[in-house]
């Protein structure tokens, strides 16, 4: 009992100096600077609003604003997890930097695409109907995108650490 | 507040009078009107649609309609899906409540009860065929349907022909609107026969009658026995009867009806003159044109503005622009006619400028094509110069669907543009300004610019003509593609600026690349895109890469026409080795490699030129390459035993 109590006297008192500094949102480097980053990657935490701008863009974290904080979030998982799906061969850095922005009523999708192994336009348009009118359908507001396209991942490297 | 006073009171200039201004009359629905006016189709801007990425816009009218087309059917499958489960789609938060989001699936004729409310929403919905199987089901129910309600759907059968409404008046699908197919008129005798046989068979439902017959079956012997038939009952038939027939009459006929409606004081219209004009084409050339002109008078005495479809009957009685005759691809008008014609356009221009124009009948916009047809035929520049500024004229509402009327138009507008001005620099205005957005890239268009601009060392034209050339596919044409590399290899590369420079190799290897991959294509299961190198591809493109300075690149390029290909089992030949070879070009590659003393890439060339030039010449050659390379002793022997083995 006694050597119980000891060792929970022990846990609890911490005696190692306490790591202030933040981990998130920084990347570890490789011995051959293989790690591609692009500029949302390479630009930190503490840089947003300063180096680089939301992934989502709304009111609801704005004061006296904050009425559908969790129906954006819902929404925000619902598009991104669509895109990721419905483009698995085109998305970028595993569909992460997808920026939603709120423009009115209307949700605007923006970010790259890549061309997948077979590039087919006409299968793009196709594509981009179809989930203009899905994701419409679903959150009962107008959806559009607005997306770019890069040949590979690598030609939106903003550097290799 | 105290010195505020104070200035005031000091102030010698008298206060400012606020005068309230009297209040704008206005009518009690015109806030409504006014909102109700910014809601609406969009009839000019359909390119907004495209993605706008430079690998995703089109540059062709083929790629526009597919990606138009591809777009809007990845809309329809995801409509569907609501329709089909809209409990998946019940995400409800929205206020007020959108219907457009709730895609509802239309109602099965056979499932609904056969009443006489359902049979009047499926009218109201203009959902043509889905009516007449309910009214049938009605029919055989013997359940009674109300007068108005079998007429209204006796209209609506009679305008449709017994058919779902047509894709020309698609509303919410622009893009079937705009390249869906029409099918064949067809009418559906039976239903509408027996329809028309049960309802009250007043002079307006007989008039609707005759002009569904003519619209959809072109015959004019039933139409007119119903049309003999109302007169002879002393009934006095619509004006739209009388319109309807009289389009689809010999002149003499027509001229007669006309006297009737006098008789019967019916007032005519400006479709009665219309249909007049469209009767005076039946009568021989001669004839019409004074005829059309006497029609027109007439309009001018009754105070009955033309619209342009009249203006457009009128050019077409002047003068025949194309003959159906598919066999008889060489017509072409009499220049007396055509003299006539642009006249008589002249005087239209001159006449409508200026005027608010509406669109009254479908067909309207075709005056515009007609025009630009006619002085495309008579190169005068100045008169389709008119005819565009009405065309954009705020005046003119009346708008050709854009990538199909319009594209034609434009093209013609371009390419009078392109063969009447001498000035290039203008000509690259307005190509810049019209391709691709309003004119597509086509085969003809380029081979039209690409002989103004040989011998020319306008390089940003060409740069720009080339980069549409690429995209728009023109490379797999095998003329256009020559051209094409023709063209840049004419360009004085050493007067061009450093940036221009620049340009120039990127748009050499951006040629020679897609050339090189679509020669890679060389899997038998997919060569169908395969696009084989010829000798004379080889050659051309390695001019340019020696002008570049990538005699490296040009040398492998060469290595494909004298080495031996590797190819495998499963694969075709990347390189045809047959083919004339452009001497002239071989020549000049070959005194490049002289002047560089590049011993290797002579000697390539030199292998090449052993395969057209007699032994003599060849000889000759050795010669020169001997003297200005500094060949060794043995090289020279193997050159000379080279030359020895060709044939006299």
């Amino acid at each position: 009992m006694n050597a119980r109590l000891l060792r929970l006297d022990r846990r609890s008192i911490s005696t190692t100096q306490v790591l202030a500094k933040n981990q998130a949102g920084k990347y570890r480097s490789t011995p051959n600077r293989t790690q591609l980053l692009t500029y949302e990657m390479a630009a930190r935490p503490h840089h947003i609003g300063v180096k680089k701008s939301w992934l989502t863009w709304h009111t609801q974290n704005l004061e006296e604003f904050r009425n559908q904080q969790p129906l954006m979030v819902a929404q925000d998982q619902i598009i991104r997890r669509f895109m990721r799906g419905f483009f698995p061969n085109n998305v970028v850095i595993q569909g992460e930097e997808i920026v939603i922005k709120r423009r009115g009523n209307v949700i605007i999708i923006a970010g790259f695409l890549q061309y997948s192994q077979r590039f087919d336009i006409r299968r793009i348009y196709w594509m981009y109907g179809f989930v203009e009118e899905f994701l419409s359908n679903l959150l009962k507001q107008p959806v559009k995108l607005e997306m770019q396209f890069v040949e590979s991942e690598a030609d939106l490297a903003y550097n290799y650490v | 507040m105290h010195r505020f006073n104070v200035i005031r009171g000091l102030s010698n200039l008298a206060p400012n009078q606020l005068n309230i201004q009297p209040a704008i009359k206005r009518s009690p629905t015109a806030l409504l009107e006014a909102l109700a006016s910014t809601v609406g189709t969009d009839p000019t801007a359909p390119h907004f649609s495209f993605i706008d990425d430079p690998a995703m816009i089109p540059t062709t009218p083929g790629q526009k309609r597919n990606y138009y087309l591809a777009k809007e059917l990845g809309r329809r499958a995801a409509r569907q899906l609501a329709e089909e489960w809209p409990t998946l789609f019940a995400f409800d938060r929205e206020f007020p409540r959108m219907n457009a989001f709730r895609p509802q699936k239309e109602l099965d004729p056979a499932l609904m009860d056969p009443n006489e409310q359902n049979l009047w929403m499926l009218i109201e919905k203009r959902q043509v065929k889905d009516a007449t199987i309910l009214y049938e089901k009605i029919r055989e129910k013997d359940i009674n349907v109300s007068e108005g309600v079998k007429k209204d759907l006796f209209f609506l059968l009679a305008y449709y022909g017994g058919e779902n409404v047509p894709f020309y008046e698609e509303l919410e699908w622009h893009g079937l609107r705009t390249f869906g197919e029409a099918d064949p008129p067809k009418w559906k005798d039976d239903v509408i026969s027996l329809l028309y046989e049960s309802i009250e068979q007043t002079p307006e439902v007989k008039s609707a009658m005759i002009c569904g017959i003519i619209k959809h079956t072109q015959s004019t012997e039933k139409a007119n026995q119903l049309f003999q038939e109302i007169l002879s009952s002393g009934a006095t038939p619509c004006v739209e009867a009388f319109n309807a027939v009289m389009g689809k009459s010999q002149f003499s006929l027509s001229l007669k009806l006309l006297q009737k409606m006098n008789q019967l004081s019916i007032k005519p219209n400006v479709n009665t003159f219309n249909a007049l004009l469209e009767s005076n084409m039946t009568a021989p050339l001669d004839k019409r044109q004074k005829t059309a002109m006497k029609i027109l008078g007439e309009m001018k005495l009754l105070k009955i503005h033309p619209t342009l479809l009249t203006y457009n009957h009128l050019l077409n009685g002047i003068v025949k622009i194309r003959t159906k005759d598919a066999d008889n691809k060489d017509f072409k008008p009499k220049e007396d006619d055509l003299k006539l014609a642009i006249t008589v356009l002249n005087e239209i221009m001159t006449r409508i400028a200026g005027e608010t124009y509406e669109s009254n009948t479908l067909n309207d916009h075709h005056f515009f094509l007609t025009a630009m047809s006619i002085c495309l035929m008579t190169k005068n520049v100045e008169i389709a110069q008119k005819v565009v500024q009405f065309y954009e004229s705020p005046n003119n509402k009346v708008k050709a669907p854009e990538f199909t009327f319009e594209n034609s138009f434009y093209n013609k507008y371009l390419q009078l543009f392109i063969d009447t001005t001498g000035d290039l620099k203008e000509i690259e205005r307005v190509y810049k300004e019209y391709v691709p957005n309003r004119v597509g890239v086509s085969r003809f268009l380029i081979i039209r610019l690409i002989n103004r601009l040989r011998n020319s060392d306008n390089w940003s034209f060409i740069k720009r003509l080339t980069e549409d050339g690429i995209c728009a596919q023109m490379l797999t044409d095998a003329r256009v593609s020559s051209d094409l590399r023709l063209l840049l290899k004419g360009i004085n590369y050493s007067a061009l600026s450093p940036t221009e420079r620049e340009e120039y190799s990127q748009v050499v290897h951006r040629i020679v690349n897609a050339l090189v991959e679509y020669s890679e294509f060389n899997k038998k299961d997919r060569n169908r895109l395969q696009q084989k190198l010829y000798p004379s591809t080889i050659i051309e493109c390695a001019c340019l890469l020696t002008k570049i300075g990538e005699e490296n690149k040009a040398i492998d390029l060469l290595r494909m026409l004298v080495e031996e290909e590797d190819v495998k089992e499963n694969e075709v030949p990347k390189v045809v080795q047959e083919g004339q070879l452009k001497i002239g070009l071989i020549q000049e590659l070959f005194d490049h490699a002289l002047r560089q003393k590049n011993t290797d890439f002579a000697a390539f060339i030199f292998e090449i030129m052993s395969r057209d030039l007699p032994r003599a010449q060849l000889k000759l050659q050795a010669q020169r390459m001997t003297e200005r390379c500094r060949l060794n002793g043995e090289q020279t022997r193997i050159l000379e035993g080279f030359v020895r083995l060709r044939p006299e």
